[in-house]
């Protein structure tokens, strides 16, 4: 009796471990470039995210409201080179259209120069984000892949990259920003 | 009057001397119980000399033990270690190794009771549970180093552990990767392992705290947590 107890607990574990929140995105696993390629990787789990929410609610209460919304932040940032470049590639639209075939809203098309950024996000039924998804090929360098699961709007990835001190999602974040409020900063500049 | 029976070491009521068949002891000769007692409390001498030397033996191989145990990085860091290090091709020399347990903390925390220290630096004491760093040496490195066996060889290590990576980097011969917890539900119980090669040297360190001084601090006092872990770096230098 105990013993199918505990089988039946630790199934339910295991399957509670793979099981994927809404709004959270399978990427795969990325490899590090053979050469001397960039790779970075960073994955902040619900238990640091709340951490970090925590840390600033007295000072920082709209972040630590942005932050107490969160359950993931994931973000990969692989260096392109002639080995992996033409892969890169391809996986990056298959992800976009996985992406758009399994309901995800495009809110974000930037294409300038070698850069093409596409912003995705993931609705609830009732309106609420359960996630954002973002695909950057940058030019010929880097491929950059970040998915964020919880609450979360476009505008607010600079400042999420801005806490956790990650770069890629501060550069979105920078590029998804509405022009009016560009054009709105400069004016206050 | 009362009448006392005297009483052995033991407790017991000494037994009666055993007399000749006539009950007279003879002449000039000591009687049997009597040398029978003397080798009794020799015996008994002997054994509270064996207990000791055992007890200062016992002491003498903890402490040394306890000793070692500052130079020797624990099982799981030591785990963590071999799979970063048997993943790159090469020799690698260990330069030191220092491994500051619970213990050894808790006697920093409460001997820092009697001095005035600043609320950081009280803070941070009072984060730190456990610390423990390695540092290594590679020497014939290869060329290219192969960053995806690294960190594969790294995360099963870990993962059988219920750890997950956080972070992970690696860049023209600079490699990162930063662990915790899967199951990380409160800053009472916070830890992190993290092993950081940069060229050829390889650093290794765990911790384990408890980060709700910290947290404390943090909203009593200072608003930016950059501010406040500048704070705490510029006490513990």
């Amino acid at each position: 009796m105990i013993g199918t107890v505990t089988l039946c607990a630790a199934a339910t574990l295991a399957l509670g471990a793979n099981e994927t929140l809404p709004g959270q995105v399978d990427f795969g696993t990325f490899s590090p470039p053979k050469g001397e390629g960039e790779f970075v990787e960073v994955n902040v789990p619900t238990g640091l995210i709340t951490l970090a929410a925590r840390l600033v609610e007295k000072e920082q209460p709209e972040v630590a409201k942005l932050l107490n919304g969160l359950k993931l932040v994931r973000v990969n940032v692989i260096g392109l080179d002639a080995e992996n470049r033409a892969a890169l590639q391809t996986r990056a639209q298959k992800i976009r259209e996985d992406l758009a075939g399994k309901g995800w809203e495009r809110i974000v098309t930037a294409q300038q120069k070698e850069q093409d950024v596409s912003v995705y996000l993931k609705m609830a039924d009732k309106g609420a984000v359960q996630g954002l998804a973002a695909v950057v090929m940058d030019g010929k360098e880097h491929a950059v892949f970040v998915n964020v699961v919880g609450d979360i709007k476009p505008e607010q990835l600079a400042m999420l990259g801005e806490k956790f001190h990650i770069d890629p999602l501060k550069e979105i974040g920078n590029t998804t920003q509405k022009p009016e409020n560009k054009s709105k900063e400069k004016a206050e500049e | 009057m009362e009448c006392v029976m005297p009483m052995s070491q033991t407790g017991a009521p000494p037994l009666p001397p055993r007399l000749a068949s006539n009950g007279v002891v003879p002449y000039g000769r000591i009687p049997p119980a009597t040398i029978a007692g003397t080798s009794s409390r020799r015996r008994f001498r002997l054994r509270a000399w064996y207990v000791v030397l055992v007890l200062v033996l016992c002491l003498a191989l903890v402490c040394t033990i306890g000793i070692a145990g500052y130079f020797r990085l624990s099982s799981p860091t030591r785990a963590f270690r071999s799979s970063v290090i048997e993943s790159v091709p090469g020799r690698w020399d260990k330069r030191f190794a220092v491994n500051v347990g619970g213990l050894t903390l808790g006697l920093v925390r409460f001997g820092s009771r009697f001095f005035n220290l600043p609320p950081e630096a009280k803070a941070a004491l009072e984060v730190l549970r456990g610390a423990e760093v390695g540092v290594y040496n590679l020497r014939d490195a290869p060329s290219a180093l192969d960053y995806s066996a690294m960190f594969s060889a790294a995360d099963k290590c870990m993962r059988g552990r219920g750890w997950e990576r956080i972070v992970g980097v690696a860049r023209s011969r600079q490699f990162v990767a930063v662990y915790m917890p899967r199951n990380l539900r409160t800053v009472k119980h916070m830890a992190c392992c993290v092993a950081v090669l940069n060229e050829q040297d390889l650093v290794v360190a765990s911790a384990r705290g408890n980060l709700q001084p910290v947290l404390e601090l943090a909203t009593q006092h200072l608003g930016d947590p950059c501010e406040l872990s500048n704070q705490l770096l510029i006490h513990l230098r």
